[in-house]
């Protein structure tokens, strides 16, 4: 059952890498979308330009901080599902900020409107605008888990694709290619598919109640 | 309550949007704030609600300046204020979740029967349930305001709440309207639409470009317009611009060939004569009145306005519009092209001194 083992390997690095994410994109992007503050506009360029960063180069620098020699090399993280969940992680933030920036920026004036006109004090008007958004926020994060769960060379740079230890569907779906062994490659690429379209599928479920 | 602003001012992007605003709004008879599109009402009413802060000035509650209160006590006055915006807005969720939001932000209990009570109040008794984003326009709006009578404010502030709605939402809006100022609530209504400030205005205040160019009841602002652009925006047609000529100390206001009759006072030069629709009487004959202005004149437009007819009547070059009844119309059979009296009194025509001589 070693390709069970690889998509519950799969499964926990992108979940975690897109729980942290969403952890620190979500708030973020209400933040930024909620508050008024100078340089607001040039934040909101610098989040969207981030989106377009290329992730083999998140992969190289990942992989430079952690590598024995780097800054936090004495963790020991290079080549362990912590690195892949570190860039993954660092991938998804700006996508998961993005997105929900976008969409509470169109609701958050309006809502602060009605919220502070019926009479709520801040910490009710911010909780109204983080409830009317409560559906953009699930998009954000399907979005970004999509993003993450599909990711290749990154994940290959910093996890090494070590068989029972970092080989996760992506990874593998690569080096049984490479190896010439397509039927192992095709079904592990109907399993990402699957995990992908499960998860997904859960996910609008819940975003449709 | 009451509320009152000293020397505010408003500045968006180096626009003064507001310009040393002295207001007061108390509970005697419904405030009106008139004046065109942009002439700074609804900035005004935000920031006498707090949705806005303005540049500088001051607003008191209860004559409490509100820069010195704590963010809890401007809380606590907030809450006895309810805001109708001009364009609804809804949260989203049912008509039920929302018109109960104020409540659930108060901390009070939900009594369904007056949830009830108050949404056959304003026509929405069967639509609890429905989703209020895809209301009409005007059920959206009649949801907002019944939002806001559910907490039974002490002040309602309705920002052109009728704009651009059916007719059936309007009048339910406006009787509600009427039934709180039967209530002694303190009531900030802004409108562009004359009929409604006529209708509510024991006090108005005419706005334009971010200052109350005039404050009082609608007889003395439409009768007697203190400035050119309030005249303007009340009276579009008639307004006779010419010079005051004094002859045989009799005093006229001539424009073209066009010499009428006026009560001046000591105005003199170039002015605007002011002269009311309705103070204007049509007759097929010329009239045997004390009325010391009569002219022979063209029907040139007629406009149907649901009850009444709008006449515009050209003496050469000079237009007045005045308002017939369709009885009279028909009595006269008044056609476009026919020619025909009018007849007005000097006292009807009101003088201001005017710039313009276009």
């Amino acid at each position: 059952m070693e390709i069970l083992g690889i998509v519950i390997l799969s499964l926990v690095v992108s979940g975690s890498a897109t729980v942290i994410a969403g952890l620190i994109g979500v708030p973020a992007g209400a933040f930024i979308a909620i508050k008024e503050f100078r340089f607001k506009r040039l934040i909101i360029g610098f989040v969207n330009t981030w989106l377009a960063f290329p992730a083999v180069v998140i992969g190289l620098l990942v992989y430079i901080f952690l590598s024995r020699g780097g800054p936090m090399g004495i963790l020991g993280f290079l080549y362990t599902p912590y690195a892949m969940i570190i860039a993954q992680s660092i991938l998804a933030v700006p996508i998961i900020t993005a997105l929900t920036l976008s969409a509470l920026k169109n609701i958050a004036k309006d809502t602060k409107d009605i919220a502070y006109s019926l009479g709520a004090n801040r910490q009710q008007m911010i909780f109204t605008i983080l409830h009317e958004g409560r559906f953009a926020f699930l998009t954000a994060i399907i979005t970004g888990f999509s993003r993450v769960i599909g990711e290749t060379g990154m994940t290959f740079m910093v996890g090494g694709n070590i068989k029972g230890a970092t080989r996760v569907l992506t990874t593998s779906i690569a080096l049984e290619t490479m190896k010439g062994n397509f039927e192992i490659g095709i079904a592990l690429g109907v399993a990402l598919i699957f995990v992908a379209l499960i998860i997904n599928f859960i996910l609008q479920m819940l975003q449709g109640k | 309550m009451n509320i009152r602003t000293q020397n505010l001012n408003s500045n968006i992007n180096n626009l003064q949007i507001l310009k040393n605003i002295n207001a007061s709004f108390n509970n005697e008879g419904i405030n009106v704030l008139i004046g065109p599109n942009g002439a700074g009402k609804t900035s005004l009413l935000r920031q006498v609600t707090l949705l806005d802060r303005p540049t500088s000035g001051e607003i008191f509650y209860e004559d409490r300046p509100v820069s010195r209160m704590s963010s809890d006590e401007k809380t606590l006055f907030r809450r006895k204020i309810g805001f109708v915006f001009q364009t609804p807005l809804m949260l989203s969720g049912t008509v039920f979740d929302n018109i109960t939001y104020g409540l659930k932000i108060r901390g009070i209990v939900i009594n369904k029967n007056k949830v009830e009570e108050t949404l056959l109040k304003i026509g929405l008794s069967d639509k609890s349930y429905h989703n209020a984003k895809e209301l009409s326009g005007g059920e959206k709006q009649r949801l907002s305001i019944a939002r806001v009578l559910i907490i039974e404010p002490e002040v309602f502030i309705f920002d052109e709440p009728t704009v651009n709605l059916d007719p059936l939402s309007v009048k339910t809006i406006e009787d509600i309207i009427s039934g709180l100022a039967g209530l002694r609530k303190t009531i900030i209504l802004s409108t562009h639409n004359l009929r409604q400030a006529i209708k509510y205005g024991s006090k108005i205040s005419f706005m334009k470009d971010g200052e109350i160019l005039q404050e009082g009841d609608f007889k003395e602002i439409f009768n007697r317009p203190a400035m050119l652009d309030v005249a303007e925006y009340l009276y579009s047609k008639n307004i006779i611009y010419g010079n005051i000529l004094k002859e045989d100390g009799q005093t006229y206001l001539i424009r073209d060939d066009l010499k009428i009759v006026v009560v001046a006072g000591n105005i003199s030069g170039e002015v605007a004569g002011i002269l009311s629709p309705e103070d204007i009487f049509v007759s097929k004959t010329r009239l045997d009145s004390s009325a010391r202005n009569c002219f022979r004149g063209t029907i040139k437009n007629i406009e149907w306005l649901g009850s009444v007819y709008i006449l515009t009547v050209c003496v050469n070059k000079v237009c007045f519009e005045t308002v017939i009844t369709k009885q009279s119309l028909i009595s006269m059979n008044l056609k476009i092209g026919d020619e025909i009296f009018i007849t007005f009194k000097a006292t009807s025509v009101h003088i201001l001194k005017s710039p313009l001589y276009p």
